[in-house]
């Protein structure tokens, strides 16, 4: 796989457009959805991902094979996405504090329980609602996979920052989530 | 609720992925398992969680629309970085360049573009941009009149060629000259305020250059359709 990578930065760096346009294949749709889910918007993610790939075919020449293409790739959508993030949040951070400010971690004393398969639509649609900071947290954790350690490093902000906004954009998926299940139910 | 059991339950949080997970002692799972069986609250808790976490790792990719892709290539393809080291790798010197620019003739590399708004191969031409600080002012002055020079006819050319192309290709050429003409003007005005700066002059000879490649392709994807396959707009 690796060979193949390198095979593929190589024909990339010597200008083949058919190679570039393998590995934007490969990558944009886990890209794009990692971006989605990040900023909350599919029109800045459509931006970042055409960013993070114009990056790439510039950098393309200092990639060495050390992790996979996809993780190289990854790691440069993380970033710029996160610059973006940084960006936005200084230009709206009363709004995104007040926001992220609002206290969710208390357990919420209602029942029923979320049913056991939660409709992806309606995952995607609550994750979009979610303040920008536990946004990134959750997503990097539960959707991507990192743990709070790596979440933490990305985020730059404390493994027990890190849990505890997980945490809250959990509760207010919850939250969110119910209220989408109340009112199927009420529609049937 | 006390407030023993409210930090029982702050605990159970702190530790919820552990818990899941499975990465918690028999002990620390018995005290766990205990508490949800006298919580009130914390059960449907932590059933929502773990219905959230399966349905977040289950979320898949997302494919983006296509029109990322055609621009995308239309960036890359306008991107003064890639196209100087694709000449310097095609062994085109600036000394070179000028020699045949001079000559009237043309550097050349190969820009694939492919989709439905690009049309399949092309070849096309574009002046190495010039490394503006290395020279005299007098060379950053004839750069710039060479380049200005070489946009004037390549506008004409691509005024009439533009309607032979379909909207979405043209609007993204667009797209991409409306930037590059922003970072022109960004240019000239950190050149009017100061006229030595190496840095806004190697930008600025970037941007021309790049606006220069970008005309030419324009010219080129229509001089590929051939006459009476014009794409219709709608």
């Amino acid at each position: 796989m690796r060979a193949d990578d390198l095979e593929l930065a190589r024909r990339c760096r010597e200008g083949d457009a058919a190679a570039f346009e393998t590995v934007y294949r490969d990558h944009a749709g886990r890209l794009f959805g990692l971006l989605t889910r990040m900023t909350g918007s599919a029109h800045d993610a459509e931006d970042l991902l055409q960013d993070v790939f114009v990056q790439a075919h510039r950098k393309l020449a200092g990639f060495r094979g050390e992790s996979s293409l996809g993780t190289w790739l990854y790691r440069l959508a993380v970033n710029h996405c996160l610059d973006h993030l940084r960006g936005k949040h200084s230009r709206m951070a009363r709004s995104t504090d007040s926001l992220d400010a609002e206290d969710a971690a208390e357990p919420v004393a209602v029942a029923p329980a979320l049913p056991e398969a939660i409709a992806r639509i309606d995952l995607e649609r609550a994750i979009a609602q979610l303040p920008a900071g536990c946004r990134a947290a959750f997503v990097l954790h539960d959707v991507e996979g990192l743990d709070h350690r790596e979440v933490g490093e990305a985020l730059g902000i404390s493994e027990g920052t890190s849990k505890s906004q997980v945490h809250k954009a959990r509760m207010k998926l919850r939250v969110l989530l119910r209220g989408v299940t109340r009112g199927a139910l009420e529609a049937v | 609720m006390t407030d023993d059991r409210l930090l029982t339950c702050e605990r159970l949080v702190e530790s919820l992925d552990d818990y899941l997970d499975e990465r918690v002692d028999v002990l620390a799972r018995a005290a766990v398992d205990a508490h949800l069986a006298g919580c009130p609250t914390c059960p449907a808790l932590v059933a929502d969680v773990r219905a959230i976490r399966r349905a977040a790792y289950a979320l898949g990719p997302i494919d983006p629309p296509a029109h990322v892709w055609t621009r995308v290539q239309a960036r890359v393809a306008a991107d003064p970085p890639v196209r100087a080291s694709l000449l310097d790798r095609l062994g085109f010197s600036v000394g070179g360049w000028r020699a045949l620019h001079a000559a009237g003739a043309v550097a050349g590399f190969v820009l694939v573009v492919s989709s439905l708004a690009w049309v399949g191969t092309r070849l096309a031409v574009a002046p190495a941009p010039v490394a503006a600080g290395r020279g005299a002012p007098a060379e950053f002055q004839l750069a710039e009149a060479e380049y200005t020079d070489a946009i004037a006819r390549l506008q004409e050319a691509a005024d009439v060629a533009g309607p032979r192309l379909d909207a979405l290709t043209n609007a993204t050429l667009q797209s991409s000259i409306d930037d590059i003409d922003t970072a022109i003007g960004d240019a000239r005005e950190a050149l009017a305020r100061e006229p030595g700066d190496a840095l806004s002059q190697e930008n600025l000879l970037e941007a021309l250059g790049s606006k220069v490649a970008l005309l030419q392709d324009t010219v080129s994807l229509a001089g590929d359709i051939a006459p009476g396959t014009e794409v219709q707009n709608p």
